[in-house]
């Protein structure tokens, strides 16, 4: 497993590209999902997940939908317009990031 | 495997002890440990479902519930005032304002009318207390037996400042003695005005979390 803490300023847009890939996701099946797509390299803890979930909620950039499922009730997270205009900056941001990194650590290869 | 209701109960209560009594927050959190739980009794179906929470509560986060009721708590904040910007302004309509206008030059008649003028401001003390009153019995009374919600509660709390200043009304009216003109009546005026718009956006928020939570009696 990767430092974990690399991924941490990542966790945003991690979210954000996942429901611009899914119409609408909860928790849990953010946190799975992450874990299945890196083969376990990265697990988002809960105590990280759901303040990062709030926080994009309070923003607007995240919409919300209750849902009764078997016993209890399951809170759906789905973009919002401003959220999908906001996965894009972020997005972007994120392949900028990643030059610039790849540039400093091995000025040899590039992404492009 | 589906979790039965008393195992859902179970998962619910004692979330509640950890601290967190509002719907909104515990919810989400239920449904994590009882999603995680599902698929622990799958694999291990004598599982002892007790211990289970508590295992699942230490993986959490270091700091159990702490951090997520503080970033709630700040997100609910914003949602509030944002909305309820937004509703305090859909609710100054042009009817609403010439009714208003209407009310205070009705009442500056009244005023200039009577010789006794601390009666007439003794009559809008009692009006504001009855309002208070209303206020206690009627919203926070009514919702000591339901669910709270953090969105609500943080409304409510808002809500209440009209207590105080019915309570400073008074007291400044009592110190005052002389001098009823119509800045004073301005101020009950706006007193009131604050009442009427401050129980509008109180019904409008309790109205989006009926939309929101459509199966939970708000």
């Amino acid at each position: 497993m990767g430092n974990q803490k690399l991924y941490k300023g990542s966790l945003q847009t991690i979210i954000l590209k996942l429901l611009a890939q899914n119409d609408k996701m909860y928790g849990y099946e953010i946190t799975q999902h992450v874990k299945e797509l890196t083969k376990g390299e990265l697990k988002i803890t809960e105590g990280a997940l759901y303040p990062a979930l709030h926080k994009l909620e309070a923003e607007g950039l995240l919409d919300v939908e209750v849902a009764k499922v078997g016993n209890r009730l399951r809170k759906y997270y789905k973009l919002t317009e401003n959220g999908t205009k906001e996965t894009a900056n972020k997005l972007a941001e994120m392949q900028e990031f990643l030059k610039t990194m790849q540039h400093l650590v091995n000025p040899k290869f590039s992404l492009e | 495997m589906e979790l039965t209701k008393e195992q859902v109960l179970q998962i619910d209560n004692y979330i509640s002890a950890c601290g967190i009594k509002y719907y909104d927050v515990k919810m989400e959190i239920v449904d994590h440990f009882a999603s995680i739980l599902e698929l622990r009794l799958e694999e291990e179906p004598d599982l002892d479902f007790k211990k289970a929470i508590v295992e699942e509560h230490k993986k959490f986060s270091n700091n159990g519930f702490k951090k997520l009721l503080e970033i709630k708590t700040d997100s609910v904040h914003k949602r509030f005032f944002k909305s309820s910007l937004k509703h305090l302004f859909s609710f100054f309509t042009l009817p609403k304002v010439i009714i208003t206008i209407a009310i205070f030059l009705g009442l500056q008649f009244i005023m200039n009318s009577i010789s006794d003028t601390e009666i007439f401001f003794n009559i809008l003390q009692g009006f504001a207390l009855l309002l208070s009153f209303r206020l206690l019995f009627n919203v926070n009374m009514r919702n000591n037996n339901k669910i709270s919600f953090l969105s609500l509660s943080i409304t409510l709390r808002f809500f209440n400042v009209f207590h105080l200043f019915t309570i400073l009304f008074q007291f400044l009216d009592n110190i005052n003695g002389e001098g009823f003109n119509n800045i004073h009546l301005l101020a009950y005026m706006v007193l009131f005005l604050f009442y009427w718009s401050g129980e509008y956006v109180y019904y409008q928020n309790k109205k989006e979390v009926q939309e929101q939570y459509p199966n939970v009696i708000v």
